[in-house]
């Protein structure tokens, strides 16, 4: 059985490639980085997603570099994401739903699926297993875009278990989860060392990323790099100088008082400004990938995306009205919606796009940019971004298709589902099939 | 927040039912109702009040402390 979905995916790279465009050579194809970033909810930028709702931003947070990202690029009003980061992640390598790849949840290691009887004995719904690893006969981002005469590069954390290589990517960093992420234990909360250089492994991530780009334009080869990144994930880390900045802030000395700490005194978790400096920190290097994409001269052809896996609920400054119901693990708007940003040939800088995009859209968006043919991936849910990206107006059927998530799982949530579908919403709620769900999402959060 | 599902009940239904059929052509698994629930064993767990304030309501749903 497995032989003959390898045989089907070869078969579709083969088509990608017979396909595509034959003028284009190795050396006009563009550059794709994705900057994909952990756990970072639609108001974690200090880029208002939403020019209309103040508080589609982070206040007091500084990333100067993301910021000159949606300056020179397109920022995305209604970008969606899994409500979990390996359902996520999946997504976008393979350009599939959740419901349709099977791989709707992560538990830890140990364990092939995520219902156990013994621990949701009684509840009233029977939760679902789900894939723990890739479908053999799926076609990945470098698969897609390997006949196409690109090298691929996924750098940092990988979560979805299996081995980055058998899909193609030609460096990685292994079957890595959060945990080298964590670079301090688990009982170091009370404050950072001193002598912290490498939080998050944000500085190693981006130099190893780094030497990718250099060795592929070295080779004159076109690649497509992930990085992706440790931050924003919880165990939060920053260098300690980033630190001390934000805890002269005065809305964290607001929040010290309100927790009844002070700067020496707060836990590592629970201290605003370590998260803030995680994200000043992780700026800089998003910083270096830009600086170093125009020492290269490739700044003309190459796309840069940043994308969070999954929604999230940053709940710890004073004054920060959340913008939406819901967090991670649900797939309400908290749980669902990300910050995107693209920047790249072709797109107009600051301009901005309102219609639904999903992860899924990610493979077809850059076989397309690749020169192939989106069309002709099998059995995938996305659609190509790149002729809205490059200024066409969006139809109806675009406007208006559906976008699907399925969570059927009780992690700190229930079994759920959602389709969206334009400025319309259904939710639907396995234990609770009585009471039918649906919203306005010009009107709700 | 309002939940507008019974105003627009054919609306609902409309889009419930091209949901259901997506999950059933790309084969989603799908939950089932336990037939040994127990109410009592299941408010017992630590998350049940999250389930609860996050869970399914009618009409609208008052705003949390932190989303005024």
């Amino acid at each position: 059985m497995k032989k003959i979905m390898m045989k089907r995916a070869f078969w579709t790279v083969c088509w990608i490639f017979a396909l595509a465009p034959r003028g284009l050579y190795a050396q006009d194809k563009p550059n794709i980085v994705l900057l994909f970033i952990d756990d970072w909810a639609w108001n974690g930028t200090p880029v208002a997603m939403d020019d209309a709702m103040n508080n589609s931003r982070m206040p007091v947070l500084q990333m100067p570099n993301v910021e000159r990202l949606a300056r020179e690029g397109m920022k995305f009003r209604n970008a969606y994401a899994s409500p979990q980061c390996s359902p996520s992640r999946v997504c976008l390598q393979t350009g599939q739903s959740s419901p349709r790849n099977g791989f709707t949840v992560f538990m830890n290691d140990g364990r092939q699926e995520y219902y156990n009887e013994k621990q949701f004995k009684g509840f009233p719904v029977v939760s679902c297993i789900s894939d723990m690893t890739i479908d053999a006969d799926a076609v990945t981002i470098p698969e897609a875009l390997k006949p196409l005469g690109y090298a691929s590069a996924h750098i940092g954390k990988w979560h979805m278990r299996g081995d980055p290589g058998d899909e193609g990517y030609v460096l990685h960093d292994g079957d890595t989860s959060n945990t080298p992420g964590n670079t301090l234990p688990a009982e170091a909360n009370q404050r950072l060392p001193d002598d912290l250089i490498d939080p998050k492994l944000m500085f190693s991530v981006t130099a190893k990323a780094i030497g990718f780009m250099e060795e592929q334009v070295k080779a004159g080869s076109p690649f497509y790099l992930q990085i992706s990144h440790y931050a924003m994930h919880e165990g939060r880390e920053c260098l300690p100088a980033t630190r001390e900045k934000y805890t002269r802030h005065s809305a964290v000395q607001a929040y010290y008082k309100k927790i009844g700490r002070t700067a020496e005194t707060v836990k590592r978790k629970e201290d605003p400004a370590i998260w803030l400096g995680m994200g000043e920190d992780l700026d800089g290097r998003i910083g270096a990938v830009l600086d170093r994409i125009k020492e290269l001269g490739i700044e003309e052809n190459t796309y840069m995306i940043m994308v969070s896996d999954n929604g999230y609920r940053h709940s710890f400054l004073p004054g920060l009205t959340q913008p939406h119901h819901g967090a991670k693990w649900w797939v309400w708007q908290g749980g669902i919606r990300v910050p995107m940003i693209v920047k790249g040939p072709g797109i107009r800088a600051g301009s901005a796009f309102d219609g639904n995009v999903v992860n899924y859209d990610f493979l077809p968006t850059f076989v397309d940019w690749a020169g192939g043919k989106p069309e002709s991936l099998k059995d995938i849910d996305g659609v190509s971004l790149a002729g809205y990206m490059a200024g066409d107006q969006p139809g109806e059927p675009f406007l208006n298709r559906n976008l699907y998530f399925h969570y059927p799982h009780y992690r700190d949530s229930l079994p759920h589902s959602a389709v969206v579908s334009g400025q319309r919403k259904l939710l639907h709620f396995y234990e609770r099939p009585d009471i039918p769900m649906l919203f306005d999402l010009s009107k709700a959060k | 927040m309002n939940n507008i599902a019974r105003q627009h009940a054919q609306e609902h239904q409309k889009l419930f039912n091209e949901m259901m059929v997506y999950f059933e052509k790309v084969g989603a698994r799908m939950p089932k109702l336990n037939p040994d629930h127990d109410p009592e064993v299941y408010r017992q767990v630590k998350e049940y009040d999250q389930r609860v304030l996050w869970g399914p309501f009618e009409d609208r749903r008052p705003l949390e402390e932190d989303e005024k």
